[in-house]
């Protein structure tokens, strides 16, 4: 994302004018805008207008602003539309009549906040640093079962999912491989039509035993004969790993993997995998040490006990500005008192669990083995 | 006659009883766990059909056939645990308190806490029948009254209250929608006279769903021994034509089916009518359960996709009976005349039991060679075959792998010597017509081995006797998140114990690299017996033999290699090792389910499901519905077992099926199946009996070897049946004493290795799950993530 224009500063109004690249910027669009919000961007209307031959409706293009109502967020499309009363004055459109408008890779729009807070700060030099957003590719193979995955800085979209029923062996076995070529063939089209080497660091071909040899030898030959230059030209950016299944959560597994961590050390992604795996691993050993559910992390925050804090930044995308506020004193004042606050991003598998999770988890400096079998009730906060 | 199946058919659970026996002081959690789990499901399962069978019957005779009821679960049933010298636990719930006049359970003829935490589930239940039964009681006595004026349509209102929901505690919304549509007036009120000519279209069209048969006979004869009914009576018997009058000869073995016990004979004229109604309902549901186009001619016996009957109200068509019941006898002659010599001669396979064999170990055990020489010593597998692969291997430059290519068929099998998937082949031995499934050993391909053993009745569990190499088939994995699984020595032993399997022969293989040194036999024996007992498996259903693949020893004849025969003198040989296994208790009495393992197509061009029957029995011309899949009704074409047609298959078989669109299916009626609209997974069922999908539903597991505490959220692969799909655990209920079944703590944090819990588990997208009671195979859930197996669990309540 390209930041065009900035003016503001923690706590008071101010704006930010962005220019959206790609499908994960309007991930982080998505959660920076809320209800309340001015927004400022091209859009169309159909505005009647009379030419004297009667009544004729137009599509007109306009530059409006909107007090923002409603968000939607389509990941797989990359598109988030925005509804809201109208605040421009326009001899087409009524001021406080509503309108919805699209915000699109590509088309720069004005983002104004009556109050920004620490988090929203941060989320806008995260979306607009090009140095963390570092794209993977995955495709997660096993027999009759494929997903083509995008994992990017913060967000994991599944691009294409390829499932066939293959019969089982019996034999000559002569309708298994007829089905196994096609599935294979459908597979490579996904890699082809979703995989961009422009963007991509590396293609990781994951999944349990031997699909993912035969899918890499596939690609290969295929690339060759149908002369799909990306791919033949990046070859060694393409990287096996296992993983133990084809689902999208094994995606876990390949980033954690070492060889794979190593190309995309410096990625959100495996930074959360990282963390969240450190939870885990203190929770079988140290349970007093891992908190999660926001009455006792809440409980711990207040003792000063946070090392670490994981939170989904599903937590904040709320309108409830009380709820949004109590969690950005909750981030800074853990950041202020020396720990580390990682926010995760619920596109991402990491992210996911961690909502499954509730959303919040901590952990600890020191043991709290009197709050860890107390129920806390959490005081409406629980997203 | 019900009262011998019942004996068998809860012969089954003493034996999941069984290894609570005191003979094992190993504490380890797993046991007690799965011993919990299978009383628990004994006990509300027998609670269940007792309460149902309560409430299905009419007022007056209830108090008499509780009696009987409960004295024939308690002789036939009960006493072989105890004599069984069943633990204190498993006595407890083999002891039941009997049910009281409402069907609800009287918690005052045993008051221990442990008994009724171990009830949970039929304590959750039947109050839910109770507040139900009053409603049911004055359904069934207007029934009655109404009977001789208008038979048909009454009880076609009625049948669809009667409909009892008992798995929900609560009102599912289905049933919200039905009670709606009951209330909106498609339940005609019993005795009004204009019911009697609404009735006369509807029967018309019914007539229209029938099919000639040479059943219609037998029911004209029925009308004139019941002079007493009205037009409409007849016609509903008529009606009922399809699915079977209750009058059979052997109206026996309906474990499950309260209806088919009450054949007493004053009561008689007045429940034919009523099982009439059901069946009609059924016939009503059977069609309009899908098409809508039915649904109009029968607007009371409209059940939504999703509306379930209970799997209890099931009586089993009264052809397919009769052919069912031919078939055990004839089964039961062939078992009883232990004559022949092991032969493969496929003529006779269709009067042995079937027997399903999971063949089982770490990988390079030496699994496929050992069956591939088996298939050749019992001459399933021609010596020039057998030399062909010889020579191919050989020139592959893999000679010691040539028996195991005679399963191992597809390319990249071969090229890395590795089973990949599953590989079915069939063989006769002297007592049973056994279909071998040969699991991949690899750590990889778990997921296919707990597809083939799901369906397995009992396993062959190979040992690798090399030096080193039983050791690294049972080491142990190293905790923590980077640690590595344990072996598939130790896995698959779980796994097997929790996908049903309770006997297993332990063949130790590769003896031949210590010279067949019995010290090497003894030692893998000692360090391997209790981890099978501590796993669930009982002593007295393991049998231990060498055996070789590649050598041949031991597999049919006696040992020939001297050093072996030398210590090895109690002829227990492989195939005789099969032939002590005990085949499984058919469940025919239970709607069917068949999931689907395999979808393809045969040579004529048709498409082609295989499959093991778990539930029920099938023939050419049964309906049948695919879940999931596409709305409409199917016909059985033709079936085919070991490669050659037959006429039925009951539950327990393995088969192919060919379907036909069911007339009246729409727009593609008459035509075959898309192959690619059915998915292995999918579960072929009765018409007016269809599974559901499931998505969110409750589990009680074992908590096994997990690296981590499971937790609320842990993302998972489910694996039930043949069906996969990825979800999370939504809630962790409730931890459980795995003695008692207790609740020890509600809503845990996490939980961590060894301990019994419950947990409600979502799942990414609907797959067919049958609560544990109903249907074993289909109850039973392998949580699994990273390459591990995280928890074994049985399904309690399906939840949405």
């Amino acid at each position: 994302m390209k930041l065009l224009a900035e003016g503001f500063a923690k706590g008071s109004e101010g704006y930010v004018k962005l220019l959206p690249e790609e499908a994960e910027d309007m991930w982080h669009v998505y959660n920076l805008a809320r209800e309340g919000d001015h927004i400022t961007a091209t859009t169309f209307r159909k505005v009647q207008v009379d030419k004297g031959t009667g009544a004729d409706s137009e599509r007109l293009k306009l530059k409006l602003t909107l007090q923002v109502e409603t968000i939607e967020f389509d990941a797989e499309a990359g598109v988030i539309r925005i509804k809201g009363r109208n605040l421009t004055e326009s001899e087409h459109i009524k001021l406080g009549a509503y309108h919805s408008l699209e915000l699109e890779q590509g088309r720069a729009f004005t983002l104004f906040k009556a109050v920004w807070d620490a988090l929203d700060i941060e989320r806008v030099r995260q979306a607009t640093d090009v140095t963390l957003s570092a794209d993977l590719a995955a495709v997660l193979i096993t027999e009759g079962l494929a997903n083509v995955c995008l994992v990017g800085g913060s967000t994991t979209l599944v691009r294409a999912r390829v499932e066939a029923n293959l019969p089982r062996k019996r034999g000559a076995a002569l309708g298994f491989d007829k089905a196994w070529n096609r599935f294979l063939e459908h597979v490579f089209n996904a890699v082809v039509r979703h995989v961009d080497f422009s963007v991509v660091k590396c293609l990781v071909i994951a999944g349990p035993g031997f699909a993912k040899d035969q899918f890499k030898d596939y690609m290969d030959a295929e690339a060759v004969r149908r002369e799909v230059r990306p791919l033949v030209e990046n070859k060694d950016k393409v990287v096996l790993a296992s993983a133990s299944t084809a689902y999208k959560h094994s995606l876990k597994e390949v980033l954690s993997c070492p060889g794979i961590a190593a190309r995309i050390k410096d990625t959100k992604a495996a930074r959360e995998v990282a963390a969240l795996q450190d939870f885990f691993d203190l929770l079988s050993t140290d349970s007093s040490r891992a908190f999660y559910g926001p009455g006792h992390v809440f409980a711990a925050a207040e003792l000063g006990a946070i090392q670490v804090l994981l939170i989904s930044d599903s937590l904040f995308r709320i309108n409830h500005v009380e709820k949004r506020r109590k969690y950005a004193d909750l981030v800074e004042g853990v950041r202020e008192a020396g720990g580390e606050a990682l926010i995760f991003s619920a596109m991402h598998i990491s992210g996911e669990q961690l909502s499954q999770l509730s959303g919040i988890a901590a952990i600890l400096r020191f043991p709290l083995p009197e709050l860890e079998d107390m129920e806390i009730p959490a005081d409406g906060l629980a997203a | 006659m019900t009262k011998g199946k019942r004996g068998q058919f809860y012969n089954e659970d003493d034996f999941d009883d069984g290894y609570d026996d005191g003979d094992d002081d190993d504490d380890y959690g797993c046991e007690d766990g799965y011993g919990g789990y299978g009383d628990h499901a004994s006990s509300t399962g027998s609670t269940q059909a007792t309460a149902t069978a309560a409430a299905g019957r009419g007022v007056p005779s209830r108090a008499p056939q509780q009696k009987q009821e409960h004295g024939k679960v308690t002789s036939a049933a009960y006493a072989p645990a105890r004599a069984a010298g069943a633990s204190m636990l498993a006595q407890f719930l083999c002891d039941p308190p009997p049910p009281g006049p409402s069907g609800k359970a009287q918690r005052g003829a045993k008051n221990d806490p442990s008994v009724k935490a171990l009830q949970q589930n039929a304590y959750l239940v039947t109050p839910h029948l109770a507040l139900k039964n009053p409603q049911q009681q004055q359904q069934s006595s207007a029934k009655s009254t109404a009977a001789t004026v208008s038979d048909v349509p009454v009880d076609d209102s009625s049948t669809s209250g009667g409909v009892e929901p008992f798995r929900f505690d609560t009102p599912s919304p289905d049933d919200v929608v039905r009670d709606a549509q009951e209330r909106r007036g498609g339940a005609i009120p019993p005795p009004q006279p204009s019911a009697c000519s609404a009735a006369v279209p509807s029967l018309s069209a019914n007539k229209n769903f029938l099919r000639p048969s040479p059943m219609m006979q037998k029911q004209r004869q029925q009308q004139h021994q019941k002079p007493g009914m009205g037009a409409e009576a007849a016609a509903g018997g008529v009606a009922a034509l399809s699915l079977g009058p209750l009058e059979t000869p052997q109206g026996s073995s309906e474990a499950g089916a309260p209806s088919a016990s009450t054949h007493g004979s004053s009561r008689h004229h007045h429940h034919h009518q009523h099982a009439q109604g059901h069946d009609h309902a059924g016939a009503g549901a059977g069609s309009s359960g899908t098409s809508h186009g039915n649904a109009l001619e029968h607007p009371g016996g409209f059940h939504g996709p999703h509306t379930r009957r209970p799997v209890k109200e099931y009586v089993l068509e009264a052809e397919l009976e009769r052919e069912v019941g031919a078939a055990a006898a004839a089964e039961a002659a062939a078992t009883n005349g232990e004559g022949d010599t092991p032969s493969t001669s496929f003529s006779s396979g269709g009067h042995l039991p079937s027997l399903h064999l999971v063949v089982l170990g770490h990988v390079d055990a030496g699994k496929s060679s050992l069956m591939g020489r088996l298939l050749h010593e019992l001459g399933v597998v021609s010596a020039r075959d057998a030399h062909k692969y010889q020579r191919d291997a050989a020139a592959a430059g893999k000679g010691s792998f040539a028996w195991a290519w005679l399963l191992d068929e597809r390319p990249e099998e071969r090229e890395r010597g590795v089973t990949v998937d599953v590989a079915m082949t069939r063989f006769n031995t002297r007592r049973f017509s056994v279909t071998l499934l040969d699991a991949p050993g690899h750590r990889d391909f778990v997921p296919n081995m707990i597809a083939g053993a799901g369906q397995a009745d009992a396993a062959l569990f190979l040992v690798d006797g090399s030096p080193g190499g039983f050791e690294a088939g049972f080491s142990e994995g190293t905790g923590g998140l980077h640690g590595t699984p344990g072996g598939q020595t130790r896995e698959h032993a779980v796994l097997a114990r929790s996908l049903g399997i309770e006997q297993m022969a332990v063949v130790i293989s590769k003896l031949d690299t210590v010279a067949y040194d019995k010290a090497r036999f003894d030692t893998i024996r000692a360090s391997l017996l209790p981890y099978l007992k501590s796993v669930g498996f009982k002593e007295s259903s393991l049998q231990w033999l060498p055996a070789s693949g590649p050598l041949g020893e031991n597999l049919v004849g006696p040992p020939q290699d001297p050093n072996l025969a030398a210590w090895w003198t109690s002829g227990l040989n492989l195939v005789a090792a099969i032939d002590a296994f005990n085949p499984r208790e058919r469940a025919t009495s239970k709607p069917l389910r068949m999931p689907i393992t395999d979808v393809f197509k045969s040579k004529t061009g048709a498409v082609v499901l295989g499959g093991k029957v778990e539930g029920g029995a099938l023939k050419p011309g049964s309906k049948v519905v695919l879940v999931p899949g596409p709305s409409q009704h199917f016909s059985v074409r033709n079936l085919e077992a070991s490669g050659s047609p037959t006429h039925l298959v009951r539950a327990g078989d393995s088969v192919e099926v060919a379907l036909v669109a069911g007339h009246g299916g729409g727009a593609g009626g008459g035509g075959g199946i898309d192959p690619s609209s059915v998915a292995a997974g999918a579960v072929l069922c009765h018409p007016d009996f269809p599974a559901v999908l499931v998505t969110r539903f409750e589990l009680r597991v074992v908590v096994l070897d997990v690296p981590v505490p499971l937790l609320r959220g842990h993302v998972v692969t489910l694996h039930a049946h043949v069906a996969r799909e990825e979800g999370h655990i939504t809630a962790l209920l409730a931890t459980l004493d795995p003695r008692t079944g207790d609740v020890v703590k509600s809503r845990p944090r996490c939980l961590t290795k060894g301990q019994t819990a419950l947990v409600e588990v979502t799942a990414a997208r609907g797959l067919v799950l049958e609560e544990y009671a109903d249907y074993r195979a289909l109850g039973r859930v392998a949580l699994r993530e990273g390459g591990r197996t995280l928890a074994v669990g049985i399904v309690t309540r399906l939840l949405e």
